[in-house]
């Protein structure tokens, strides 16, 4: 058998890469809706202390949501 | 005084040319370049300082000589070692969760890689270059130092050092090349879209992704399995919250120590003889071509995709440039030339970083196909 022409190794190769990202693509997809993300519940003394530590810095501020940021 | 004539003719003075000055100031301008631009620094400097001890003659510190960097050479490039070990460190340095929580962008990810073919097919038909030559040129396309150098190693050992200077080079200069081919390729209103939130994942999800695709791209390119396997290890052991230990090794002296020799090797690969060739030349400006189609690549295919999606599910066409894989340097490139644009108004740092990570992953793949139907 002839080797294969470069024109035809590089379109296998763009190829294959869409062909494999598409399949991760589409199992993250599956994946993240089979195991979905639940909220964990709020610690409420870590809530306390920076409402309460807030009120010192900006008094009569309200907190209405605190987010964790990984 | 004859002792010290004869002195003096065993001396690297005596026998340094044109060719070593030339390679001297290559060395000098990569050093400058790390220190003073603070251009990918941790890289050019092990490179540049590679290239200066590699040209100092008689010396013997080239790669291809017998002392300790072509110790390190035989040890850790030809057995191609220390590209995947770099890898796990990569692997335990990201966070792979943008692109989990927008899994659109690995499309992206992959439109980027177009500049690898197209700089092959250039390479080979237009400059003759072998195909195995043609390939690792086009790898340049891809962003990804390590990944170049795995495919030079084992397809073109004679283009190492060229190859890995373009990729590092151009990577470091992504801020420079990338923003004219934003503003070329975008509209304002295309500038300004800014994508909501991507939605957050689960602990299960981000602990099965490195499993899944190690074993997934392994089983489909088994030649990409060095890459993509150590990657998805080393994101398992940051992701898996017990191997704190392993993470820090993996991710700090590690990765810190294989980066020291694989800069100092590939840089002593470049010595005036082998690298100071009108072929050296031609693998850097076909590099440029291939970053360039990567770039253009990513932003057209976000631009094509958009044609299908609904109005307020619109992403920003710019993020496709992060899929070169320059991680995280492209992301922060278009982070900084969005918010530049809109007036600090929109700011696609974390959605940027989805293309990005995905690159990675893509060019490891490319270059997978290349070592199965080349090698």
């Amino acid at each position: 058998m002839d080797s294969p022409s470069i024109l035809s190794i590089c379109f296998s190769a763009i190829l294959t890469v869409f062909l494999i990202l598409s399949v991760l693509a589409i199992s993250i997809q599956i994946i993240t809706r089979l195991f979905p993300f639940k909220q964990e519940k709020e610690d409420t003394t870590i809530y306390a202390a920076i409402v309460s530590s807030y009120s010192v810095i900006h008094p009569g501020t309200k907190i209405t949501k605190i987010e964790e940021i990984k | 005084m004859d002792a010290l004539f004869n002195l003096f003719s065993q001396s690297g003075f005596a026998h340094i040319g044109l060719g070593h000055w030339i390679m001297f100031i290559i060395s000098g301008v990569l050093i400058y370049l790390a220190i003073a631009k603070e251009y990918e620094p941790l890289l050019l400097i092990p490179i540049g300082f590679g290239i200066l001890v590699a040209n100092l003659p008689l010396a013997e510190m080239g790669s291809h000589d017998s002392g300790i960097i072509g110790l390190i050479y035989s040890a850790g490039i030809k057995t191609e070692l220390l590209p995947p070990i770099i890898f796990l460190g990569v692997g335990v340095l990201t966070d792979f969760r943008p692109l989990l929580g927008r899994p659109i962008t690995f499309l992206l990810g992959a439109a980027a890689q177009v500049g690898i073919v197209l700089a092959a097919v250039g390479a080979a038909y237009l400059f003759g270059f072998s195909y195995k030559e043609a390939a690792v040129i086009g790898i340049i396309g891809g962003a990804d130092g390590p990944t170049s150098i795995f495919l030079a190693s084992k397809l073109a050992p004679h283009l190492l050092g060229p190859v890995a200077l373009a990729a590092y080079s151009y990577m470091s200069l992504v801020p420079i090349i990338q923003p004219p081919i934003l503003r070329m390729l975008t509209t304002r209103k295309e500038r300004a879209i800014d994508m909501p939130q991507a939605k957050r994942v689960s602990k299960t999800a981000v602990l099965i992704f490195p499993i899944f695709t190690g074993v997934v791209a392994s089983l489909a390119i088994p030649s990409s399995a060095p890459l993509i396997g150590m990657l998805m290890f080393g994101n398992l052991i940051r992701e898996s919250g017990v191997t704190d230990r392993l993470k820090k090794t993996a991710g700090g002296p590690m990765i810190d120590i294989v980066t020291i020799f694989l800069g100092l090797t590939v840089g002593a690969t470049m010595t005036a003889d082998e690298f100071l060739t009108t072929q050296t030349l031609l693998i850097l400006a076909m590099g440029a071509v291939a970053f360039t189609f990567s770039t253009m690549g990513g932003i057209l295919f976000a631009k094509f995709i958009n044609l299908f999606l609904s109005k307020g599910k619109k992403i920003n066409p710019c993020i496709g440039a992060a899929g070169v894989s320059a991680v995280p340097m492209a992301a922060r490139v278009v982070q900084t030339f969005v918010s530049e644009e809109t007036d600090g108004r929109v700011n696609p740092l974390m959605a940027a970083m989805g293309p990005n990570v995905a690159g990675v992953i893509g060019s490891a793949v490319a270059a997978g196909v290349f070592l199965s139907l080349l090698l």
